[in-house]
């Protein structure tokens, strides 16, 4: 069936063909939105091609936050940001395969908001926002406000994301994913972790695990107050093996997974926890051996 | 019914310019539009990587890019590795270490373990293993792919 | 042992020269003694696959040529009430719209089922388009021939097509229930056969025995998923009714004449043209409705028409294969001697038959005794009909199974009477002095399996496993060393045995030999190119028969129209040892015409003639001598005074060989595996094959082989299942669903070898297609329990998902 294809040269032009045709599907990397339309699931009247325009594959500091702009690959975002943004780098570094993370792009997960998007935990637990376009003006949306339903999210139909904002990393993160393969593959479940000693809170989320990928707020505030209550956050010193298991419970508790041919919701609950518990073993390894470095 | 675009690009160092409808991919238009029939189509859902070609200089799926969107672009198939008659020495260390069976997935693997060895010239066994990990081959076992690509490297790391 | 090696040359910058006679140079490594057969040798097929120009079906394009697409049910079970096709059929670039109905009209007989093992099986009519009731998701409807493939989808939509939607019997169990409602109305229940292969006394040996261990197995669906998805383009002339057809299949000989079975048509009418194939495996043996619908299009439209499935397609058109249930019993003794097995497969069919049948279940029963001398057997197998595709063909047809079956119940003997399993093995191994051996169904051979194992462990040994493994459990982590033994089945022959045991076709094969006038050699074969390298293998055999280079041999395949008949086709791994064997037999007949015609010439006697890189010499007399290239002129161009008398012109030899007997190749697989005890997940870090396929043609490609069917049997043992849910809905249709590995999932791969020839098959081939991918699945297996041995854990399915290997980890604990 005719599809139009609308190529703009400018952002200008591509958000005054939004604001024309609320209908049009953004693609850039064609990750998602190509596999709709050759599947079928997507028949838009028109697609909006954003790969023209430049200023959206450029990244900057924008005052305590990094600006990603929506066109930045997986690839540029590994090789260019991994020591500011360690865990959403090791995130990309597990979506897909090379092609893809060549053409991917942080927005492009942002877009689709399938609870799957490898992007999302370390987004969630980095505090980061969306910034929104439209020919009305900008939005800056939380991320934890971004995700509304099970591939849904928060954009209104005339905006685009012109680009995500993400604080550089004050302290230890990390990232980890279970796919049945280890390549190519769709997670399990997946989780992301940061650790914010300059503001004695944690950020945890995990993806898979839910209808919209999620922050587990109770294990948060828990392992955030028992770092500070037990003064770890200045001692360094190791961790309670008993909170490490609580903080993993509680991420799990927070999850409500449903069973698929990927895994079932027992496993995704088990896994989440397992996984939890792993990444604060080292994050806080990380965080304990920095010291070391500083004093030295 | 919207109406045909032209799309003008160039392939293996050849320009071409085409009509086509916005909803082709880049996989058909090169394969059935400008007679690139290396590129092979696995899955039309960017998991098996055998469409994979490079464009502007990095590899990308040609079945999850539309034609319209290489406008302008540089694109490489596998009929543009070789030059003048010569294999890529790829092409000669996949002949070599028996690097493919069917070769349906090989166009798509020859481009990304270049892509690999342009970014990393001494990969070990493993780099190289992620290096293809978007490329799914149903004959080989990898083993004499990963055997191929390390000759390969080694040679083009000893004539450069 | 001279080794030519094979070396880069100024390559590295574009449009650097290079010289072209070092890389004409084919050979990789040669033992200088034993010639070509055996020699480590370039594959001829590769040039055009490394460089794109290749000629795979979806790439044939004739003149106006047209494009098919089929619509597919999306219901598991239904009556088809009506269909309206009046919209499509009005839809602009749309040609022809056919129903099932009319398809039916249109075919002489119904889809061929070529396995009939099962006397009183019953076998329902199955027809390429589903007529008055579809009986799976994705069973074909109807089809629709367009300008395009885009156009021919945009119709599909517009055909309207009402469905009564009735109970789905989506589960072995769904069938087999009491109330099960039934996929064929007039059967008594969805029992399509059943029948049960016997040997000795088993009740005897089952009421003597010391110990009885009993379990049940179940395997997931798989399915072979080659790269490059079924294709076929399909000309029909309406006038003369020639059907010419390309089709990606394994078996081109097979084809045709199922074509004219199922089209009424005599076969000299039919071509069958077979490009180069992207991968087969088994699925692209078994022969489909879209072959017959492209036809029928083909006719009504007066146009070629294509017809190529997408991949989603792919995933319920193709071949599904390895789902059964199995329950069985072993009896022994408590010193570790088998008495006895008793077995009882249940296939779990689909909703018709494919052109296998039930085939490959019946195999997974025939050859549940594997490597093991066991007196006394009682092995059955039920064939049963759910809601699913139907089954067919893939890579190890049943074998899988039956190796998974035999090494489980080896380990679990072994836990149960505490002997080591590799002693159990060594113990009830079929002796070397034994062979030719009588299984409960086939004749071995000929076997060496004790050396085959010591040689495994000596591998491993030296590999430093044992140390690695202990290194591991004393850091804490969960690492293990699986074994398993494997018997393979190959060189499928011979013609009439297999008729008798069901087979509706051939298992012989037909092989031409011919020199030209100029000296060089045609090989035609009726096998078919689908990356196994039959091209290169038949090409060393007539080579190294007729005393020339390599590189002046050419192998034809893929064209009924000009290759000879092979019988069966290229599966059940013969291309090598039957179609080498004929080639063989053929090119060393040839030779002796050579010779004769060189001894006239050269005033010799052909005994005092030897042949080297195509130069016919007198022994002891060097510089007497003529090329093949002068010999082949005189045979076809100027003959006078040349050729003698007594010969006919030309050069060509036609060899029929119906093999007196199966061969059986067999190996060891050892793997290394690490297990994450908290998630589940399983790593394999080393792999290892001993293995035995008599005479190696090619070391190149057995290796490839070997690692190829290993790595499906990786998949098949940790990743891959086609899934459905209770409503009949299938739930896999993607790769990123059907979890193919990837080169991260695969261990490195390490091989020994060793050579028991086979006497009966000239040259002392077999074949070997299969062995890697039989063994895997159990050693895989074996290795995880081996890891996790302080849980206790027994795996009884197949895929081992981290979902079920926890499950099993805890059920071991609670046990324990």
């Amino acid at each position: 069936m005719a599809m139009e294809f609308l190529r703009p040269a400018t952002w200008d032009e591509a958000l005054a063909a939004k604001a024309e045709h609320p209908g049009a599907l953004p693609i850039s990397g064609g990750t998602d939105v190509m596999v709709e339309i050759n599947f079928d699931a997507t028949r838009p009247e028109y697609l909006l091609d954003l790969t023209r325009i430049e200023e959206l594959t450029d990244w900057s500091a924008d005052g305590e936050r990094l600006r990603i702009g929506a066109g930045v690959t997986y690839t540029s975002l590994i090789a260019d940001l991994a020591d500011r943004l360690p865990g959403l780098a090791m995130a990309s570094r597990t979506v897909g395969s090379p092609q893809i993370r060549n053409r991917g792009t942080v927005a492009g997960n942002l877009g689709s908001a399938s609870p799957a998007g490898d992007a999302h935990p370390p987004l969630l637990a980095d505090d980061a926002v969306v910034e929104a376009h439209s020919a009305r003006g900008v939005r800056h949306i939380p991320i934890t406000e971004f995700y509304t339903g099970v591939k849904r999210n928060a954009l209104e139909p005339d905006e685009l994301i012109a680009a995500v904002l993400v604080p550089p990393a004050d302290g230890p993160q990390q990232f980890a994913k279970i796919g049945t393969r280890n390549a190519m593959v769709i997670s399990v479940t997946a989780f992301g972790l940061a650790l914010h000693p300059s503001t004695g809170t944690v950020g945890a989320a995990f993806g898979s695990a839910a209808p919209t990928p999620r922050r587990a707020t109770k294990a948060e505030q828990f392992l955030a107050a028992e770092l500070t209550e037990s003064g770890r956050w200045d001692s360094r010193a190791e961790l309670d093996p008993a909170a490490v298991t609580r903080f993993g419970a509680l991420v799990a508790e927070a999850a409500t997974p449903i069973d698929d041919v990927r895994g079932t919701a027992d496993y995704r609950t088990h896994a989440l926890s397992v996984m939890a518990r792993r990444t604060l073993v080292w994050a806080w390894t990380d965080y304990r051996r920095k010291r070391v470095r500083t004093c030295a | 019914m919207t109406g045909k675009v032209t799309v003008t690009l160039k392939v293996n160092g050849r320009t071409f310019s085409a009509d086509c409808e916005p909803r082709k991919t880049l996989a058909d238009f090169l394969r059935q539009d400008l007679g690139f029939t290396g590129v092979h189509l696995g899955c039309e859902h960017g998991v098996c990587g055998a469409c994979t070609i490079s464009v502007d200089g990095s590899t990308a799926r040609s079945c999850c890019m539309l034609a319209v969107q290489a406008e302008g672009t540089e694109v490489t198939t596998v009929e543009g590795l070789a030059s003048d008659g010569n294999l890529h020495p790829l092409q000669e260390a996949f002949w070599k270490h028996h690097g493919l069976q069917c070769g349906f997935c090989t166009p798509g693997m020859l481009a990304a373990a270049s892509e690999l060895l342009e970014d990393n010239p001494d990969p070990t066994a493993d780099e190289i293993r992620e290096g293809i990990s978007g490329n799914l081959c149903r004959c080989t076992g990898y083993q004499f792919i990963v055997d191929s690509v390390q000759d390969a490297a080694q040679h083009l790391r000893s004539t450069t | 042992m001279e080794r030519r090696d094979f070396s880069f040359v100024a390559l590295a910058r574009p449009g650097a020269g290079r010289d072209k006679k070092t890389w004409e140079d084919t050979v990789v490594e040669q033992n200088a003694h034993e010639g070509l057969i055996g020699a480590r040798v370039r594959r001829k097929e590769d040039l055009r696959l490394l460089t794109g120009r290749t000629q795979f079906v979806d790439d044939v394009q004739l003149s106006g040529m047209l494009e098919a697409a089929v619509l597919r049910s999306p219901v598991p079970h239904a009556r088809i009430v009506s269909i309206d096709v009046s919209e499509a059929l009005e839809h602009p670039g749309v040609y022809a719209v056919m129903t099932g109905a009319e398809v039916k009209e249109a075919v002489s007989s119904p889809q061929p089922v070529i396995w009939r093992m099962i006397p009183d099986q019953l076998i329902p009519d199955g027809y390429p388009l589903a007529v008055d009731k579809v009986r799976y998701v994705g069973q074909g409807v109807a089809a629709v021939a367009a300008k395009d493939r885009a156009t021919a989808e945009d119709a599909l939509e517009l055909i309207d097509v009402e469905y009564e939607e009735l109970p789905a019997v989506a589960s072995l169990e769904d069938a087999l229930a009491e109330d099960a409602p039934k996929l064929y109305e007039d059967w008594p229940s969805n029992v399509s056969g059943s029948t049960t292969i016997p040997k000795g006394d088993v009740a005897a040996a089952f009421a003597d025995a010391d110990v009885v261990v009993t379990e049940s197995f179940r395997f997931a669906r798989q399915t072979g998923a080659p790269l490059e998805t079924r294709g076929v383009v399909a000309t029909w002339d309406p006038y003369t009714s020639h059907l010419d057809i390309w089709l990606s299949t394994q078996s081109p000989n097979l084809a045709r004449d199922l074509l004219g079975e199922v089209l009424g048509i005599s076969v000299d009418k039919i071509r069958v043209r077979t490009p180069d194939v992207g991968g087969g495996f088994g699925n692209k043996f078994d022969f489909y409705g879209e072959e017959i619908v492209a036809a029928i299009l083909s006719r009504s439209t007066g146009r070629s028409v294509k017809l190529i499935e997408d991949r989603m397609e792919s995933f319920v058109a193709n071949a599904h294969s390895r789902e059964q249930k199995i329950d069985v019993e072993l009896a022994a003794t408590s010193d570790g001697a088998i008495t006895g097995l008793r077995a009882t497969v249940y296939a779990v069919l689909g909703g018709q038959l494919g052109t296998v049948g039930i085939g490959p279940c019946w195999t997974t029963a025939a050859l549940m005794t594997g490597p093991y001398d066991i007196p006394n057997a009682e092995l059955s197998v039920v064939g049963v009909m759910t809601n699913r595709s139907p089954y067919g063909s893939y890579r190890g047809w049943g074998q899988p199974k039956s190796n998974f079956v035999h090494e489980r119940m080896v380990e679990l003997l072994s836990r149960r009477i505490g002997m080591d399993a590799q002693e159990i093995r060594r113990k009830n191994f079929v002796p070397p002095d034994a062979f030719p051996y009588a299984s409960p169904v086939f004749f071995y051979d000929s076997g060496r399996y004790a050396d085959c194992l010591d040689l495994c462990e000596k591998s491993v040994e030296q590999a430093g496993w044992l140390e690695r493994r202990d290194k591991a459990r004393a850091d804490g982590t969960a690492v293990g060393i699986g074994y398993s033994f494997h018997v393979e089945i190959t060189a499928f022959g011979p013609s009439r045995i297999l008729n008798m045991a069901g087979l509706q076709h051939a298992g012989f094969d037909e092989e031409v030999v011919r020199i030209d006038s100029t000296g060089h050699v045609t090989v035609y074969t009726g096998q078919s190119a689908m990356g196994q390298g039959v091209q290169t293998a038949l090409a060393q055999v007539a080579a190294q028969s007729l005393g020339v280079a390599l590189d002046d041999v050419t192998v034809v395949v893929g064209d009924t129209d000009t290759c000879p008949y092979t019988g069966y086709g290229t599966g059940a791994s013969r291309a090598a040892a039957v179609g080498g064997g004929a080639v063989l037999t053929a090119a060393t007949r040839l030779k002796e015409k050579v010779l004769r015609i060189a001894g006239q010439i050269l005033e010799a006697s052909p005994e005092d003639l030897v042949v080297q890189d195509g130069r016919v010499s007198v022994t002891g007399a060097p510089d007497k001598s003529i090329s093949m290239a002068e010999i082949g002129d005189a045979s076809y161009r100027r003959m006078n005074g040349l050729l003698p008398e007594t010969e006919s012109p030309t050069l060509e030899e036609r060899e029929v060989f119906d093999p007196a007997n199966v061969a059986f190749s067999y190996g060891c697989t050892a793997v290394l595996t690490e297990v994450d005890t908290e998630t589940g997940e399983v790593r394999l870090l080393d792999y290892l094959i001993a293995h035995d396929c008599g005479t190696v043609i090619n070391p190149l490609i057995v290796d490839g082989q070997l690692h190829g069917g290993a790595a499906q049997a990786i998949g098949g043992a940790l990743y891959e299942e086609l899934v459905y849910g209770d409503d009949g809905q299938i739930q896999t249709t993607t790769f990123m669903d059907y979890l193919i590995p990837t080169a991260t999932e695969i261990p490195p791969f390490r091989l020994e070898h060793m050579a028991t020839v086979a006497d009966h098959i000239p040259g002392g081939f077999k074949g070997m297609g299969e062995g890697g991918t039989i063994g895997g699945g159990a050693a895989i297996a074996h290795s995880v329990e081996d890891a996790l041995s302080d849980y206790g854990v027994s795996i009884t399915s197949l895929p081992i998902t981290p979902p079920r290997l926890l499950a099993a980890m805890r059920a071991g604990k609670d046990n324990g």
